[in-house]
């Protein structure tokens, strides 16, 4: 009989169990860019969103004997990274002075990295002003509103994961997806 | 069939949640069906663009500089605006009070006053002594002068 192998640990040939967790490098290149862009979009800051990222890993580290295994290591490192920017913004709060260092993200420089399978330059000029309507629109929205959408239709994770990392109801995260959805349909509908 | 799709049940589909009654619309609508494929597509190119700029080297800064938050420049002018009230209130309330009422005098002002008063009688009175000894020093109209060396006078009126 076999025991069941926990998320995050990795079976070896003597039967022990080496953690993922240990190795910070091959935790780094696995979920490194992943962890990123969520910050980035989240915090729309960048050096704020390196720090961050280093502090997830760091903090998935240092705590790493806390992992009990009954997730998944990407969603525990997500909810280190979601922990981090809820208390990165309200620090910010009651912040008077902020860096307007871009937002993360240019969105002139977002649309760059647009996938070139478009068929013409209409195409292709259409899919980059919708990128940058989702974009702004992103702004726009409230923190929690802004990490459902960004969790969902970036990272392209399960409702319930969602709503284990964000520690909410899964019917709260729904309602706050369906009014990240309806904010940029209305842009959409006002644009297009 | 001539109602179009509920926003709920639109965010629904695209979140996977499928259903019978909204399929079969779907299949109708070409208005639904376009706005839904459309707004797929633009979260799809979306979601690329952002792997795509997560996992470039790193992604170019624009410039830094320091602003104030949009939230604390409507705080900074909501206090101005309050600070102003108050003053302008302030002023216009104190102004009127100075014009209808004029200030009432304190206690000590008072005192200060009878004080005054006093003292101006007693002055008075000193200055009307003096002046009546002063009148009585001298002669009265049309009153002779008395002379008061009567050797000089005489030779002067023999001069």
């Amino acid at each position: 009989m076999t025991t069941p192998i926990p998320a995050g640990l990795t079976a070896l040939a003597d039967g022990e169990h080496i953690s993922e967790l240990d190795d910070v490098a091959g935790l780094m290149r696995l979920y490194r860019a992943k962890i990123f862009r969520f910050v980035a979009f989240s915090v729309r800051d960048f050096d704020a969103a390196e720090t961050i990222t280093q502090d997830c890993f760091l903090k998935a580290h240092n705590t790493r004997h806390q992992f009990r295994g009954d997730c998944s290591v990407s969603t525990w490192l997500m909810r280190i990274a979601f922990n981090l920017v809820r208390d990165h913004t309200k620090t910010l709060k009651f912040r008077f002075w902020t860096n307007i260092r871009t937002t993360a993200v240019n969105v002139d420089e977002l649309g760059h990295y647009l996938p070139s399978n478009a068929s013409s330059p209409e195409a292709q000029y259409l899919a980059r002003e919708r990128v940058e309507l989702i974009q702004s629109t992103l702004d726009k929205l409230s923190e929690k509103q802004r990490s459902v959408f960004l969790m969902k239709f970036v990272e392209d994770l399960d409702l319930r994961e969602i709503a284990e990392i964000m520690g909410m109801p899964l019917q709260t995260v729904k309602t706050h997806l369906y009014r990240a959805v309806a904010t940029i349909r209305d842009k959409f509908g006002a644009t297009l | 069939m001539n109602q179009h799709l509920t926003h709920q049940e639109l965010t629904d589909h695209l979140l996977g949640t499928r259903s019978a009654t909204v399929e079969a619309h779907l299949a109708s609508c070409s208005a639904c069906s376009q706005e839904l494929y459309q707004f797929r597509e633009s979260l799809g190119t979306f979601r690329i663009a952002v792997h795509n700029w997560s996992e470039a080297e790193r992604p170019v800064q624009r410039q830094v500089f320091p602003v104030p938050r949009s939230f604390d420049w409507l705080l900074v002018g909501a206090m101005a605006l309050v600070l102003l009230t108050f003053s302008l209130v302030f002023w216009g309330d104190r102004s009127d009070n100075t014009a209808q009422h004029p200030p009432t005098p304190t206690p000590q002002q008072v005192t200060v006053d009878k004080n005054s008063l006093a003292q101006i009688q007693q002055d008075n009175e000193l200055l009307s002594n003096i002046n009546q000894e002063l009148s009585e020093g001298l002669p009265a109209p049309m009153q002779p002068l008395q002379v008061a060396d009567s050797g000089t006078t005489g030779k002067s009126s023999n001069q």
